[in-house]
């Protein structure tokens, strides 16, 4: 495995989750109930696959990721159902960028890739309350 | 593959069941010298296609039985549906075998006596199929590798939404 591919790949999901992260924190705000403790339940789970990735990174010899200041949302939040929105979105979004990391790492760190895009696919799936049938890939959706 | 109608598979079936036996159990006897002729990607693909028809094959004895779950259901035994095309690729989306009933397909798969245990089957059959594909993904080239991840991604998905619902 070409050492530079395999960071470069680290880096674009660790961006990935720094922007899920922000994004779980707008949504949160507007959730109430068992929707406000999944997401909180999910927020903290993103948070920890940031720091892996960060960590692995840097174990790597390269500079991790930061996060930035503030992002675009894909979607903007004034209701719950807003939210629900948003996480859907998050997650299907994040669960490309791992199946893609999927393709550039082998071993230990394809599986690590592999379990992110299964645990997106699976939060999306409970969000929206519906499946699909191939989570992150954009080519075989609709 | 032959159920009584209505419980019996649709046309969908009786296609990917046909495609997965012209790959992974036809070729052999098909074709003098299949091992040096197949490409190894080809094999590995028909035989995982193979292990994920055995789950669509579940879910269709399943909903033969209790046709009740069909708006629930459905939708999940279609996506396993798409993943063994998917894996066998486009040019097996009309194989030679369609128009004939499979002859000596695998036995429709036994059903429990009721549709929580039933679901309790399908939670256990998808749990480890996801988990095997995972496993697969592993050891495959980088594309097949990607496909089998989103594969057994959506199977986690399918036994987090029958779990809830449950």
């Amino acid at each position: 495995m070409n050492r530079r591919r395999e960071v470069q790949a680290l880096q674009e999901v660790l961006a990935a989750e720094h922007a899920v992260v922000y994004g779980y924190g707008v949504a949160g705000a507007s959730l109430r109930g068992a929707d406000r403790r999944r997401a909180q339940r999910r927020w903290n789970e993103h948070r920890g696959r940031r720091d892996e990735l960060a960590g692995l990174v840097s174990d790597r010899g390269a500079t991790p990721e930061p996060s930035a200041a503030s992002y675009a949302l894909p979607s903007p939040v004034e209701s719950a159902a807003d939210a629900v929105v948003l996480t859907t979105l998050l997650e299907e979004r994040l669960a490309a960028v791992w199946a893609d990391a999927v393709l550039s790492l082998d071993g230990d760190l394809r599986d690590l890739a592999a379990d992110g895009l299964r645990d997106a696919a699976v939060a999306a799936a409970l969000w929206r309350r519906g499946s699909v049938p191939f989570p992150g890939l954009a080519e075989r959706s609709g | 593959m032959s159920r009584p109608a209505p419980a019996g598979p649709t046309r969908r079936d009786v296609l990917v069941g046909g495609a997965v036996l012209a790959l992974a159990g036809c070729l052999p006897a098909d074709q003098p010298e299949p091992r040096a002729t197949v490409p190894p990607e080809v094999r590995v693909r028909a035989r995982i296609a193979a292990e994920v028809s055995s789950l669509s094959l579940l879910y269709a004895a399943v909903l033969g039985r209790f046709p009740e779950a069909r708006p629930e259901l459905a939708t999940l035994a279609a996506e396993h549906d798409a993943h063994v095309l998917a894996l066998l690729g486009p040019g097996a989306r009309r194989p030679a075998t369609a128009t004939t009933p499979a002859p000596s397909a695998a036995p429709a798969p036994a059903v429990p006596d009721t549709l929580v245990q039933a679901r309790a089957a399908l939670v256990t059959a998808e749990r480890a199929a996801s988990r095997r594909r995972a496993r697969q993904a592993r050891r495959a080239t980088p594309a097949l590798a990607r496909l089998l991840a989103s594969i057994s991604a959506c199977g986690a998905a399918h036994v987090a939404l029958l779990e809830q619902d449950a």
